[in-house]
This record gives C-alpha cells, structure tokens and sequence, in this order.
C-alpha cells in the first residue's frame, strides 16, 4: 500500500503493508532513532507520537490509517521551542525521565498542555481534581518508573507555567 | 527503507535486516530445522560461524547460537536475514523447528561449561561451652526467605548494526560492556581483536539488560555480515532475568531477645549457564551477614543451574535479596519476643558487627542515627502498634494496613578476587594542551560519565567541559570491565581520584604529557568489599479491600553516601530506585487523592573519597521493609516476593 | 521498502456510506476478515503484524460519516458506532448514568479511550468489556445493518442480542455480516448506582473483574435492581434471579447476609460459566460487599 504522510516536516511517500503499525513503520522506513519500544501493542506506552497533534501509541495505529496524516516524533520535537518549555521544567525541578521513556513522556506532557491550551482553562485548572485524575491516568500508562505521579504533576505544572509566559513574551498579554 | 550509503557505517551499498529465532522450550534436543522456501531470507546458524561458538563471561561460556541442543527457553538458535524486518519475521515463523526433550543433560557444544562451584561457607564461634546444651534453653525463630524468579521484558529492542571495511569489522550497539562485546565478536568472526571496532550507544540499562545479551546479538550480526558481505542490521527484544532465591534462615535468642546463633542457608538458581558464581556467592553471603552481633553463626551458600535463562545479574548479585532476608528476621525476632522491630533494633543494635573476609567491622550504633530522624517524620511509633492489633485478620478485610523498616549497608563493585582475576585498567594522561582525558572502555556518554568529568575537574581544579575529556579506548590492551554493579559510582572514582593526586605531584618535577595506568580496583583491600554508605528505610502499606493489591503510601528513607554531586538529580536517580524496587516486590503505589504516593528521601554526604553506588543496598532494603509491612498488614508470615494480588487471596478463606 | 510487502499486505476498503459498506461486503461475501473500527483491540494482539497470512480483506469504517452521528433528545441518545469512549464521556458527562462514564473510564486512560470506538467496544470477539456489559444494564437498544442483495437493512435490537446468554459475542452467526451502526442510550435516572472493576482486563484477563449495579430505592428497600458482572474472557453474569436476590435482600444487610448473596451469585456463576480464579472470586465478593454497604448507606439516608 502506497501511504503519503508528514513525517517531521518531510513529506514521504511509502510504499508499505497495509496493518504496519506506525511505530514499526516510522522505526524502519523513516529510520526514527527515538522508537526502540516493540511491545507490540502490549501498551508499554514508550512509542508515543503526534499524530495530526495529538498524542497516540504508535503500536496501535495501522498504515491505512495514516494516509496524510502529519506525524511529529520526539526527533523533531525535541528541536522546538515547545520543548524547550518542557525541558526547563526537567531542569527546574531537578527531575526527568530517564532515556529509555524520555521521548514518550515527553510527547505525553506535550499532549496534556495542548489539551489545556486547547479548552482555554484558567490558571487554576490544574487544581481541578478530575484534571489531575486524568493527568496521572495518562502517566501510568508510560510503563517505566523512573516517575513518581506527584514529580509527573510537578513537571506538567511548571511546563504550562513556562508556556504562559513564553506566550504572554510573544503576544504581550497572557494566554490563560 | 532508506539508503545508508552515506550513513556513520560508511561503505556498505545496501543493507540487510535480521531477527532471531529464539527457543520456545528448555531442554530440548533439535531433531530437525527445516527452512521456509522463496522466503528471500538468508539463516545465519551456528554452522555460519567462522570463530567459535562461544561467548566467554568470567569463568564461565555458552553457544552464541543453540547448536543441536537447546538449553533454555528464549535462547537464540537462528537469525533471519532478509531485505527487509517484515520478510525476516515472517521466515522466522514459517521456519518448522522440531524438537524432542531431551532424556540425559547433556554437555553443549561449544561452551566449558561452568560447573555448579563448592558451598560457600562462611562461619564463626566464640562459643567456649557446649553449644548443644544452650541452644535448648534457647527460642529458635525459623524464616524462609523465597524470591521467585521474573522474566524482566523491557519493552525495547535492541538493535546492532555490523559491517566489514578494509579488513576491519565494525559494530554498533548500545551496550554496558564494550569489552565483551569486542572480545566475542573477535572469537566469534575469527578476526583479531584489534581489527573488531565496537561504537557503543548510549543507553540506561535498568536491569542490567545491556551487560551480556548485546555481546551475543553483536557477534550475530557480525557473523551475518560477514557471511553475506553486507551491512547487517539485527534487532531482538531486551530481557532479563532474576534467580529464584530460597533462603531459610534460624536465629536462636535468649531471653532477653538477644541473638546468639544464627544459621543461613542460601540456595540461588542462576539458569543453564554460569558465569561468575563465586562471585555471585561472595555478594550473597556478604549480605547474609545480619546487623547484630553473634557468638557463632554460620552462612552457606549454594549456586544451582536450571532450565532458564542465565541470570548473570540483574541490578543485583545477590547482595540485595541477602540483606533483605536478613532485615525482614528482625521482624520476625522482634515479634517472637512481643516487641517493635523498633525496640528491639534500639535495643541490639550495638557494638560491632563481626569483621570477615567479606566485609570489615562495621560500629552498629550508627545505624540508630540513621533511622532516628525518618522515624520520627513517619510517626512509627503510634503506627506500627496500631497495625498491629489486626493480628492477621483479614476476614472481610476492614483494616489491613502495615508498616515496615529495614536498616543495613551498602556495598558496590564486583569483590577483591574477582578484580585481582581480571584485572581491569583506566588510564589518566596529562597532556602537552594541559587537559585531561581519562582513557577507559566503557560507555563516557553516560550519567557516570558526567560525574567521573565532574570529579576530575574538581580535584584537578580545571573547567569541565573543555579540560577534561572521557575517552572510550578502542585498543586491545585497555579493558575496564562492565558498568555493571556500579562499577563505575561505586569503584572507578576512587581511583580515578588517586591517580589524580599521583598526576598532580609528578606535574611539579615533570612536563607534560604525563600518562597513568591503573587498575580501576581496589586491590589494597582486606575485605572482598568495602563499607559504602549505610540506609534506613520505612515503607507504610495498605492492601486494597477490593483488588487485593498491596498499595505502598509512602516511603521514608534516609542515605548516607560519600561525595554528592548534584543532589537533585541523584535525589530523582535515587527515587526512581526506590519506587523500582517497591514495583519489582509487587507493590503499586497509592493513587488515593488525600494521600497519594510520597517518597520522602534525605540524603547526607559523610565525605567519603568517590562515590557510592547504594543501587543494590536499596533494592534490598526496600524490598525487607515492604515485605515486613505486608506480612503485618496480611497477616501471612510466608510471603514470597514480588507480591501478587493472587498471593494474598489464596490466603483467604 | 521490498516489493515483496505488496504480496500479503490486507487490502482495504474504505467504504464512504453503509450503502458502499454493504456494497463491498456482499462482493466479497465470505472474505472480509475483519470490519476496523478503532483497532485498538486488534492491534494489541500478540503476533498480528506481520501476519503471515495472505488475501486478508479489511474494511475499514473511518470515512462513514454516519457511523459519527450523534443525536439528543430528552428520552435518549444516538450515537454513532464510530464515536469514541471519550467522547461520549464528554458528552453525557451529565446526563448519563454514572455507571456508565465511571465503566468508560475504568477502560483506559483518555489517550487510549479517544482511539476506542463504542461499536469496536461492543463486537470484540473473544473479549467482553465493562463498558459493554453497563450499556447492556441500561437497556441499551442497538441498531444493525443486515447486508443484503444489493442492499441492506437495518434493525434495532436490545443490545444483550449481540451475545449469548453468557456474554459471548454471537452477532455474526444470528446476522450474517451484519455491523452495529448505532446505539441508543436511554436517559434515565437510578437512585442507586454502583460501579468498580478490579485487575487489568486485556493483559490479565483471568484475575479481572467488575460489577455495575443500578436500582431504584424506596423505603422498602430496593426494587426494579439490575446487576451484571463482567469476566473479561470468559462472559458476562447477569440474570433475572441474581436481581431477585439483591431485590429480596433486606437492607440494612450485615455481613452473613452479604455472604450469602455473594455464595448464591458464586453458585450461579459456577454453575452457568463455570469456574473463576480465586482472586476473581476475592475481588467479586469485595465488591459486592462494598456494594451493600454503599447500599446501606443510601436506605439509611432515605
């Protein structure tokens, strides 16, 4: 099967089988160095990527279904300015993944700030308790535990307070 | 797929990808192989190798490739090369493998097998009268201390790539010991050491997943490389594997609680094939060694094979699961006189623990600071007898809750012997640009690394990341060993730091360049192992009324350590070893959103030259005090670790 | 890439409307060998890529606008079978029984459940799922395309029809090629609603359970209640007797009547799906005795 898709800014045309998993494809035909994970759709969680901007475990998405899509992996990700305000947060608290789950939970808290961009939530969002159920569901999905659940939490708070104010830099008025 | 020809593997114009054909049973004779037709795949087996078909691990061997015997589940009998992985996976499953058990153990070819090594007994006595007597007048507290084996899949695969270029084979994969790897692919392919290039990636090995297993797949594909003139780039899933440990342990004790006589009886199974048993038996029995003195004890320890995979190590050597036992009998004396493992530990813990070969004397009452302060902050003295007054009933389990602690010292590296028999090197040079690069083979791109950068620039008083420089050595006359074990926290600084002061004095009368060998071992010694740092630990559990599952609330641990540099990420390295090991005992960690899952971790540097590396101390400490909470919260005395939900219900009703 | 992929890649067809879905499906009568909805089920299947076998015809549902559909009214919602867990977590955040958005959210967390659709959730064969299990408790009405010459049809039916009495999933050998297009929630209210599950459904399916309870209560106690249990591989329990005991079971209850409501529905489910694991049947009677507590509480409070 014939699959053009965005891969990290390049558009690709691949000539693939129809049930690859994403993961296996952009490991082998893209050559992704950031995708050792082959749970094969164990749910080991350490294939995360963005597909058309959301976060999903590469294992489990067949070629078919990623005809045109736009696909961001850690590899390129990690070269932006959104990553940037991730990677402050390691730095800041002293905490970060190890390099086996980096780039996953990286993608992950990626996600989880988009979500918050996304619906406009005010500052005290992150306090609302069904949010940080959800926030520590998602954690555990990474199946590695080089994270406790509150340095996770801590992670993703400071990264939306560096997006803020990265945001209130450029636009000259805060973005809640 | 992407063409490589302008890739770091240089040269080669196409390439080949491969994955393996692992044993599905142990024990196993190979009555037939028959390969699937027009499959565009090539087989590499045993046969294909050139050298021999052996990977040599300390005294040990065993075949890289199965040859007509299989010897446990999971062990490589075939690679599959093919054009692309898809192809290669599918002739591995049309690949029909016919096998009978087999009705004698028989000797495989290909490896010296290492045999199961002697007892290893460790003793003392200074019972003058008849012991005999006394032990009847004495309480005998009976454990057994049961460990059961995990197959640890990381989830990862791990790739290597080889290729052949003037004469010279290359090879790159991520891996913890470059030396292996270069010494087997060497055997294996028939080329001379020096003409074996090994290009390491970093990685972050958990388990020790990357010490012997990349040596294997390497010299796999380097045979697939060279059988096929091409770049071969092979790829197999990452595991490893955890003996079962059985240890049954009598303490007998006056009547005032106080221990007099101990006896130990370790029983470790390390899989099809050993490598370093001594070694494993030194490590065992150094942690057998209780925290309380003794008129007479006696440790054996006996190393078994099996029909599993070879368990060489895996974050531990025995240490870790040692200590454990011998932290979760405190528990079981304690309760034997109707007294807090608290009491009772503030009670005996005094005096010095014996010196023996293993490790030198060690001053117990220090051990009483160590805790002091975390019980204090956990509240153990209202908890623990409040739990307590469940007595085990777990009826419709209304109230099952435990706490637990455990208390002991660290030990890191591999033991005197085994250094003095294998003699591992780093070299320092002071050169003419007045920098310096310490010159070792293993991995430099690592947080060890960092730290090693760190502290040769601090006791040389230069800048870091210009000044000092970490050199993989490449050459055949150089080789460090594994960064296994800490090896290189735990060992490899204090002698970097010698050398150091050496170079300094000989920079006054002589000019650069300046060069240094040493062994990176401690060979001054007494002991087979070194006191490195000391740990208190306090894990409080629940177990949930409905899954069964035992929940860890909090964990409080104090680590007294050498030389901390950058706390906060050894903080969160040290964390993550905790809450590793709570996981690895069967634990989850609460969630519950009034009180979620908390470590409350202290660290204090007590100057020691180097670093420590308390890996396996913590491991083994965390294990005992979540095994000592549950056996309070569950009532049940005989609990194996890990912990499984199903455990606990089969104790119900 | 090799050009030997081309040789066993699964053709597939992308069907736009139910017409072209059933089009394709009588064309290829015999040889379709999966209908693809959210795929996350299949996709976590040991050994299925690649699969060695070869002529694998696969349609996938994605571009059937239909299958997206959402409807409200004050009595019910339809909702496309294509329609996510999450999103239908979202949108019946309140008007939904809690059961059912506490069992959508047992499933997975929202990263996975976006990808699971509510019909993949329904027709897994070889897997039942609380969530399945609740819309069958609520009295959820399915709507399924018959395929037929040229043409199709479509039916409602209670959506306990899509399995046997003990929960295996039997669609396919009632309606041949038949596909569940929609389904219809019933906006309802209980006074008492019970939900937990316990273990990890798809990778340790034998130590797994749930329980989902609703019923009204009055002073008498409980009447008109609904139970069904959930054993991930082997089937759903639920039946007319097992409600007659809760409905009979006099509140407040204490423990030996608890006990006995738990030795019964253990006979029962010996009896008709034969033996579970001891640590399901630990967790089964945690849960039913959380259950009557909770129970108690609210008959107290009336």
């Amino acid at each position: 099967m014939k699959v053009e898709l965005v891969v990290d800014g390049k558009t690709l045309s691949l000539n693939v089988s129809s049930d690859k998993p994403l993961s296996e494809l952009l490991r082998e035909d893209v050559e992704i160095k950031s995708l050792e994970s082959c749970c094969h759709g164990d749910m080991c969680g350490k294939c995360i990527v963005l597909l058309n901007g959301k976060a999903v475990l590469s294992c489990l998405i067949p070629a078919f279904n990623v005809k045109n899509a736009t696909v961001v992996t850690y590899d390129s990700f990690s070269k932006t300015k959104d990553f940037k305000d991730i990677e402050n947060a390691y730095i800041s608290l002293g905490v970060e993944p190890c390099v086996n789950c980096y780039a996953s939970r990286t993608l992950l808290i990626e996600n989880i700030l988009r979500r918050y961009e996304e619906a406009d939530l005010g500052d005290n969002a992150l306090l609302d308790e069904n949010m940080l159920n959800e926030i520590m569901r998602e954690n555990e999905l990474i199946k590695c535990f080089c994270m406790d659940m509150n340095s996770f939490i801590e992670i993703v708070k400071e990264s939306l307070n560096n997006r803020r104010k990265r945001n209130v830099n450029v636009y000259g008025t805060k973005i809640s | 797929m992407a063409d490589n020809t302008n890739n770091s593997f240089g040269g080669a114009n196409h390439l080949c990808y491969g994955t393996l054909l692992l044993a599905k049973a142990a024990a196993e004779d190979i009555t037939s192989l028959t390969l699937p037709e027009n499959s565009h795949c090539t087989p590499i087996t045993w046969e294909d190798i050139p050298g021999v078909n052996s990977i040599q691990i300390f005294s040990g061997s065993m075949p890289i490739l199965a040859n007509n015997t299989i010897s446990y589940k999971g062990q490589p009998i075939l690679a599959m090369i093919g054009p692309d992985y898809e192809s290669s996976i599918l002739a591995i499953k049309a690949t029909k493998l016919e096998t009978k058990k087999r009705e004698t153990a028989g000797e495989e070819k290909g490896s010296t097998d290492c045999p199961e090594p002697e007892e290893l007994v460790l003793s003392w006595s200074s019972q003058k009268n008849n012991e005999e007597e006394n032990l009847e007048e004495l309480k005998k507290i009976e454990s057994t201390f049961f460990s059961k084996s995990t197959l640890i899949d990381t989830d990862t695969n791990i790739t290597c790539i080889a290729w052949e270029k003037d004469g010279r084979l290359h090879v790159d994969i991520p891996c913890k010991w470059p030396d292996l790897v270069k010494e087997t692919v060497a055997k294996v392919s028939g080329y001379q050491k020096k003409n074996v290039f090994v290009h390491t990636i970093e990685c972050h090995s958990h388990y020790d997943e990357y010490a012997v297993f990349p040596a294997q797949l390497a010299a796999i594909t380097a045979v697939a490389a060279i059988k096929m003139s091409t770049t071969v780039e092979l790829r197999s899933p990452l595991v490893n594997r955890s003996p079962e440990v059985t240890i049954k342990r009598t303490t007998w004790c006056d009547s005032n609680a106080l221990p007099i006589r101990e006896e130990v009886q370790m029983t470790a199974e390390l899989g099809a094939f050993l490598f370093a048993p001594e070694e494993y038996q030194r490590q065992a029995i150094t942690g057998l060694i209780p925290n309380y003195q003794l008129n007479s004890f006696v440790a054996k320890v006996n190393v078994k094979k099996s029909q599993l995979m070879p368990s060489l190590v895996c974050g531990s050597m025995g240490y870790s699961v040692a200590i454990a036992s011998s932290e979760t009998q405190v528990d079981l004396i304690a309760e034997k006189f109707e007294l807090s493992p608290l009491a009772w530990r503030n009670r005996n813990l005094s005096g010095k623990r014996r010196f023996t070969d293993y490790l030198p004397a060690i001053e117990l009452s220090p051990l009483k600071e160590i805790y002091k302060e975390i019980v204090e902050k956990c509240n153990y003295r209202r908890k623990w007898p409040s739990y307590h007054i469940q007595d085990g009933n777990m009826s419709f389990l209304d109230f099952s809750r435990g706490i637990g602690m455990a208390v002991g010292v660290g030990i890191s590296g591999i033991s005197t012997t085994l250094a003095k028999a294998t003699n591992y090197q780093a070299r320092l040079n002071y050169t003419t640009k007045n920098n310096i690069t310490l010159s070792f083979s293993l991995p430099a791109k690592s947080h060890s690394g960092k730290l090693l950068k760190e502290l040769i620039s601090n006791e040389m008083r230069l800048n870091e990341d210009s000044d000092v420089i970490l050199f993989e050595s490449d050459t055949s006359s150089l080789t460090s060993g594994p960064a296994i074990l800490g090896r290189v926290t735990g060992m490899l600084p204090k002698q970097t730091l010698n050398s150091c002061r050496k170079l300094l004095r000989q920079a006054k009368t002589q000019e650069p360049p300046l060069t240094l060998t040493f062994d990176v071992d401690d060979k001054v010694n007494p002991c087979e192992f070194e006191n490195k740092g000391s740990m208190a630990v306090i894990v409080e559990v629940y177990t949930d009324d409905i899954t069964f599952e035992p929940v860890v609330r909090s964990v409080w641990a104090n680590i007294v350590l050498g030389q901390i540099i950058d706390e906060n990420n050894l903080k969160s390295r040290l964390k993550f070893v905790i809450i590793d090991a709570l996981y690895n005992s069967g634990a989850v960690l609460s969630k519950d959103k009034e009180h979620p899952f908390t470590v409350n971790l202290n660290l204090e540097s007590k100057n020691i030259d180097g670093i420590c590396n308390m890996n396996q101390t913590i491991q083994g400490l965390v294990q005992a005090a979540f095994l000592n909470a549950m056996r309070q919260c569950s009532g049940v005395k005989k609990l194996a670790v890990p912990v499984y939900p199903r455990d606990l219900a089969e104790n119900q009703e | 890439m090799s050009m030997y992929t081309e040789l066993r890649s699964p053709n597939v067809h992308e069907p736009k409307t139910i017409g072209e879905y059933a089009e394709t499906v009588i064309n290829y009568n015999g040889s379709i060998n999966s209908l693809w909805a959210g795929g996350t089920y299949i996709m976590s299947r040991p050994n299925f890529y690649p699969s060695p076998a070869t002529n694998v015809e696969i349609i996938n549902l994605k571009d059937i606008e239909e299958l997206y559909r959402i409807q409200r009214n004050d009595r019910f919602s339809e909702i496309g079978a294509m329609v996510s867990l999450n999103d239908i977590a979202l949108l019946g955040s309140n008007i939904f029984p809690k059961t059912l958005l506490q069992a959508i959210e047992s499933t997975a967390c929202r990263l996975i459940r976006e990808r699971i659709s509510v019909g993949g959730t329904l027709c897994t064969q070889g897997f039942n799922s609380s969530v399945s299990s609740v819309l069958i408790l609520l009295d959820t009405a399915v709507e399924i395309i018959i395929p037929k010459k040229r043409n199709f049809t479509r039916r409602w039916v209670h959506g306990s029809r899509l399995y046997d009495k003990n929960g295996k999933f039997v669609l396919n050998t009632v309606f041949s090629n038949a596909m569940v297009s929609k389904i219809r929630i019933v906006i309802q209210n209980f006074d008492f609603e019970y939900f937990k599950t316990a273990g990890e459904p798809i990778k340790n399916p034998s130590e797994a359970v749930s329980l989902a309870v609703v019923s009204k209560l009055d002073q008498n106690g409980v009447s008109s209640p609904r139970l069904i249990i959930t054993f991930p591989s082997i089937g759903f329990v639920y039946s007319k007797d097992i409600d007659n005991l809760l409905a009979n079971l006099p509140l407040p209850a204490n423990e030996n009547r608890t006990r006995d409501l738990y030795r019964n529905i253990l006979g029962y489910i010996k009896e008709n799906l034969g033996p579970i694991s001891k640590i399901q049947q630990v967790r089964l009677r945690g849960m039913l005795k959380d259950m009557v507590l909770s129970l108690n509480q609210h008959i107290l409070s009336l």
